[in-house]
């Protein structure tokens, strides 16, 4: 497995995370689910995975 | 027609399920087709549920439930059974005169420019008191509570133009549409949710439908 593919992985983990947060946070309408998903990380890693495979493809590793 | 949450549940499915694809075959990244698929998987896909997500999120926010879900509203939602006409929220609740599942956010948002981010901003306050800060042993709005809202609804509505009280003093209307004589302040339309009081009132019980 090659760099590229490596971070292409770590993105889609971030954002696999992200996406079952949102996915269990639309389960409950109650402030503890939207809490969860604004602060306590749905958002923040589906943004992090994001910027991650942004990046990725941006800057290639030149291994 | 179709549920707007089931079409964001599904849509969130098939964005797992490709981000899965390509965690588990990051192989396929290195052809054309792959770095296309990856693209919408990682990119497109994400975007427009977190997207979606968020819109859902901010629209839930201002249900009734949500506003009563927290321990500290809760006689604030009991203020809105009061069997009193007296009670300015409970008479428009239990009379339909504002949407029973929205009722918090109708008459406790700013009918103004930037109305609604400014509530938002307030409410994402008010989730962060209730579970990090310390919470008010009595709850006060962060602004006297302007006529203005009651306005948005009012203004035009016959029995507020005509009503004899409204029209007995001819000042007395001119002055309320310049926001210069309060409906809720000025001793004419006083009781509102009175939580305090709320042991010594009969409740009304809505019918099960």
């Amino acid at each position: 497995m090659n760099a590229i593919q490596k971070r292409v992985r770590i993105a889609g983990g971030l954002i696999l995370i992200g996406l079952l947060i949102e996915l269990t946070s639309l389960l409950d309408p109650r402030p503890t689910p939207f809490a969860f998903f604004f602060f306590a990380g749905g958002a923040f890693l589906m943004l992090l995975g994001l910027m991650f495979y942004l990046v990725s493809i941006v800057f290639p590793s030149e291994e | 027609m179709f549920d707007e949450k089931l079409i964001l549940i599904g849509f969130i499915l098939i964005s797992v399920v490709l981000v899965a694809y390509v965690i588990v075959r990051p192989g396929v990244t290195m052809a054309r087709g792959g770095k296309m698929l990856a693209f919408v998987a990682l990119l497109v896909f994400p975007v427009m549920a977190g997207s979606l997500g968020t819109v859902e999120h901010l629209r839930r926010s201002t249900s009734t439930e949500f506003c009563l879900s927290c321990h500290i509203m809760e006689d604030y939602g009991k203020s809105l059974h009061v069997d009193d006409r007296e009670y300015i929220p409970a008479l428009h609740y239990q009379n339909n005169l504002v949407p029973r599942d929205h009722a918090c956010y109708t008459c406790h948002t700013d009918y103004a420019m930037f109305g609604d981010a400014r509530s938002k901003a307030r409410g994402l306050r008010h989730v962060y008191v209730n579970y990090f800060g310390t919470k008010p042993e009595t709850i006060k709005l962060y602004t006297p509570f302007s006529t203005r809202e009651c306005l948005h609804c009012h203004l035009g509505m016959r029995a507020f133009e005509e009503g004899a009280t409204h029209t007995q003093d001819p000042t007395t209307l001119p002055k309320i549409k310049a926001n210069q004589l309060a409906c809720t302040s000025s001793g004419c339309h006083s009781t509102i949710h009175n939580v305090k009081g709320l042991k010594d009132v009969k409740l009304w019980e809505a019918p099960v439908k």
